[in-house]
């Protein structure tokens, strides 16, 4: 794993949640925030305001992009300013999979100490 | 569309309009248009006036963490070292002239001489050239000179028979350090009429200045013995009014008007320094 991806961790939840949000496909604002609620259990619910101050922060350090969703499969053309959508970058994906990594150790040893005590 | 959501679109706009302009030009479209599907949302759930709250509350608390984030963004970039030290150096100066001396006249001449002529240095930093340079020490000289031409006329005025009452005791303390940053960034403003990016430099300079005046007061302290200066107050300390208004003058000018003075000169700084380098950038 790359070191730069590394020394971002750990991510904060909100940023984890939209990073994940978006693994599989790019999506729109509205589709990032209802995501973000359903992966999170509602444990995560962005205001307007939040989620695109988080995007901004997340569009600055390079670990998403943004696209018109014309050049999404699927989209058609409408009237007016074409949509934005949000989809990862290659640097996003690396440091989401430093993340889950990450996650994965900490799991893991909890794992063995309990399971160490219960026997 | 109801009312009620007619009436939060209109408060959401109001705080977009507030938010940096770069983040608005990019994402209000955007938020508003998912607003819009939140609130429809909310309005068939029964969860609108919790959503609502919620939408504006995030509205109004990202608009804040924006501006911080900008500034913050405009400080890492646009600051150089000789800035912070240009401003830290002020600071001391000002903490300098504020150090308890004896009665002596000449002893306190020669610490506002030596705090003026440290703040000139902290200025000339900025852009280092030979006239330019010089012109800059003696502003800050001049500086100090005002504010110790207030601190003698203080004593004057204290070692007459006019009566002290607490509203004098605290003017007459504030005076001399008010003199001393009004005069420091009028005279550096002479040097640099460029006005432009005025909030960012305000806050450039604050953070440095204010910074080096606390600093630079656990210095001065430190070196001059500070528990002399904390006992000298206690004899006499009644815990009347008029005693309270001292010491609290004695705090104000030896903490807040340092940083004050600070940050306004530690602004100009910032400005004068931004635009030498944008100067020799071109």
């Amino acid at each position: 794993m790359p070191a730069l991806a590394e020394n971002e961790l750990p991510l904060t939840e909100a940023t984890y949640f939209i990073l994940l949000s978006l693994a599989d496909e790019p999506r729109h604002g509205y589709a990032i925030l209802k995501d973000v609620e359903a992966l999170s259990q509602a444990r995560i619910v962005f205001s307007t305001g939040t989620l695109y101050g988080a995007l901004k922060r997340l569009l600055d350090t390079g670990w998403i992009e943004r696209l018109d969703d014309t050049a999404l499969p699927g989209s058609e053309p409408g009237p007016g300013r074409p949509r934005k959508a949000y989809a990862l970058t290659q640097l996003g994906r690396r440091v989401l999979a430093a993340e889950v990594a990450r996650l994965r150790t900490l799991v893991k040893a909890a794992r063995r100490r309990l399971i160490q005590e219960a026997t | 569309m109801k009312a009620r959501t007619r009436l939060v679109l209109a408060a959401f706009g109001a705080l977009l309009r507030l938010y940096p302009p770069a983040f608005r030009e990019t994402f209000a479209d955007e938020m508003g248009q998912v607003l819009s599907r939140v609130l429809s949302d909310a309005e068939s759930s029964g969860h609108w006036w919790r959503t609502g709250a919620r939408e504006l509350g995030g509205a109004a608390g990202c608009l804040v963490v924006e501006h911080l984030h900008l500034c913050r963004k405009e400080i890492l970039m646009n600051t150089s070292s000789s800035t912070w030290w240009g401003a830290v150096g002020l600071g001391l100066a000002v903490v300098i002239s504020r150090l308890p001396v004896d009665a002596r006249w000449q002893s306190s001449l020669a610490l506002y001489l030596l705090a003026g002529a440290f703040a000139g240095w902290s200025l000339s930093q900025i852009n280092p050239r030979g006239a330019h340079r010089l012109i800059r020490v003696m502003a800050g000289v001049a500086a100090f000179m005002a504010g110790y031409l207030v601190h003698a006329l203080r004593d004057l005025s204290l070692a007459s028979s006019v009566e002290v009452t607490p509203i004098l005791t605290l003017a007459l303390l504030l005076g001399e350090p008010l003199t001393i940053a009004i005069t420091a960034a009028a005279l550096i403003g002479l040097l640099d009429r460029d006005g432009a990016q005025i909030g960012r430099l305000v806050l450039n300079g604050a953070v440095g200045a204010v910074g080096g005046s606390l600093i630079g007061l656990l210095v001065a302290f430190a070196a001059w013995g500070g528990i002399q200066a904390v006992d000298s107050y206690r004899p006499g300390f009644d815990g009347a009014l008029s005693s309270w208004v001292q010491v609290g003058g004695h705090v104000l000018i030896g903490i807040i008007f340092p940083g004050v003075a600070g940050l306004m000169a530690g602004a100009r700084l910032g400005r004068t320094e931004g635009r030498w380098r944008q100067m020799h950038a071109a």
